[in-house]
């Protein structure tokens, strides 16, 4: 199944994954640790748009609905052409790479680009189409989307609105976010020390990396 | 003297072959649409006339401050670039490139037979209004530019950019794409998250009386629920301005198109 992270402000949806509100036990204090870290680049995402794009935090100009979408819009597809020319650099995948390279676990970067930094003018020197061919892929046709097995969607082909309905009572199930949270937690703490490790701090980190059997150490 | 007089030459060309286009589009335009286009303003006898901008100045400035002319380099780094134009130099390059040969951004001869303002004047005074939220006529002085020609190009901007690019950078990802977001996240220790996220509101400062009822939180100000999913790259996948700031997340989830893609991909 899968779901979105968000914050305490959405629905208890099976589609949406949140902390707990009340964690009381360790491992769920664990498990909104790093929801909240990994979570954080959806609250960033306003900082720095709107330090780069005034225009969208107080657009005073405009005065139609409709343009201030328009600028939206196209102030968001600039922000993710600038994104994509130095998503590199940035702090999530920096902090990524520092925990592992001090962690030694794997080669560092988990991302699927292997195309290698893009910081120089040789970047763009085709028009149009994003220079990672692995973060889109080719769009793909309608008939070619699968319907995924255990959604309990088999019967109704997709597209109809018997699957339409089905897909939604799945979507808004109550009851799987439950489960689905408990497995979530279930995992983080089993792999904890491995995963909360770029978002310690620095002297954290290398303490961790002392010890012979960091992983047990860190927030016992 | 020779080259100043075949200067001249070329440039009276090129004033005449622009003035007969321009008149020949122009009959084109009335015949088709079996009407001559209503009067908007603009050069009336007994009005206030054009001032007379000097575009050449505008482009010789914003050409020697950040890419270098006759030789010498920019007068402002790449940091001070970034700065002003909110976009790193290989993108801005690219908009650039894509734009300078639109008939609407391009160098155009007016009825009159005055060439007016250049490409890069366009671009850049449009970049600022988006960028610095600044009136339209604060870039009059350096890019010569009026305000209402700012104003048209600001309206422009996201329009041919939206046009171009919409449907590369702000679509939804395929089955290929969405793979490669659960790996991301998965190595993060969220296995099966396609993203994060969140809303946020945007002051409008200037909305219609009409609307203001209706567009009013619960701080007494007017403003704009922008939904977004974006990832740790903060590049964003799904973006939604069109709330009143009347709804909740909640409310607005239920609105969006999101709910729906998600309902049709589960």
């Amino acid at each position: 199944m899968l779901f979105y992270a968000a914050d305490q402000g959405y629905p208890r949806y099976a589609i949406v994954a949140h902390t707990f509100s009340h964690p009381d036990t360790p491992r769920r204090l664990v498990y909104n640790r790093l929801q909240e870290a990994v979570r954080k680049h959806a609250e960033r995402l306003y900082a720095v748009w709107w330090s780069r794009w005034f225009i969208t935090k107080y657009p005073a100009r405009y005065m139609t609905l409709p343009r201030l979408i328009n600028t939206a819009t196209a102030v968001a597809i600039l922000h993710n052409i600038a994104v994509e020319h130095r998503r590199h650099g940035f702090v999530a995948s920096t902090r990524m790479e520092a925990a592992a390279a001090v962690h030694g676990a794997g080669s560092g970067r988990h991302d699927g680009d292997d195309q290698g930094p893009s910081g120089d003018g040789m970047a763009f020197v085709k028009d149009d189409g994003p220079i990672c061919g692995g973060v889109w892929g080719a769009s793909a046709p309608l008939s070619d989307r699968k319907v995924n097995d255990g959604c309990g969607c088999e019967g109704a082909p997709v597209g109809t609105a018997r699957y339409m309905r089905m897909a939604e009572t799945e979507t808004k199930n109550t009851h799987k976010r439950f489960s689905l949270l408990n497995d979530f937690t279930e995992h983080v703490w089993k792999d904890r020390g491995r995963l909360l490790a770029p978002y310690l701090r620095f002297s954290d980190v290398r303490e961790m990396s002392e010890r012979a059997s960091g992983a047990e150490v860190v927030l016992r | 003297m020779d080259d100043d007089i075949a200067d001249d030459d070329l440039q009276m060309a090129v004033v005449l072959g622009a003035r007969s286009s321009f008149s020949t589009r122009r009959a084109l335009l009335s015949v088709c649409e079996g009407r001559v286009r209503k009067r908007v303003g603009g050069s009336c006898p007994g009005r206030r006339p054009n001032r007379p901008r000097d575009f050449d100045r505008g482009a010789h400035a914003i050409l020697r401050d950040y890419f270098g002319v006759d030789g010498k380099p920019p007068v402002y780094g790449e940091d001070a670039f970034e700065e002003r134009f909110h976009l790193p130099r290989p993108v801005f390059n690219r908009l650039f490139r894509s734009i300078c040969n639109e008939p609407a951004w391009r160098r155009t001869v007016n009825a009159t037979g005055r060439p007016q303002a250049h490409a890069i004047q366009n671009v850049a005074a449009a970049l600022r209004v988006l960028g610095y939220g600044e009136p339209f006529d604060r870039a009059d002085e350096y890019c010569c530019l009026s305000g209402s020609t700012i104003d048209m190009y600001t309206r422009r901007l996201p329009h041919l950019i939206i046009d171009k690019w919409a449907k590369t950078y702000l679509r939804r990802p395929n089955a290929e794409g969405l793979e490669h977001i659960l790996t991301r996240n998965a190595a993060r220790g969220l296995p099966g998250c396609m993203g994060f996220i969140d809303c946020t509101h945007c002051t409008w400062a200037k909305s219609p009386k009409a609307l203001a009822g209706q567009h009013k939180d619960r701080n007494g100000k007017i403003s704009i629920v922008i939904e977004t999913v974006c990832d740790e790259d903060l590049y964003i996948r799904h973006l939604f301005v069109r709330c009143p700031c009347t709804y909740n997340d909640k409310k607005v989830l239920a609105a969006s198109p999101l709910m729906l893609d998600v309902i049709d991909e589960a």
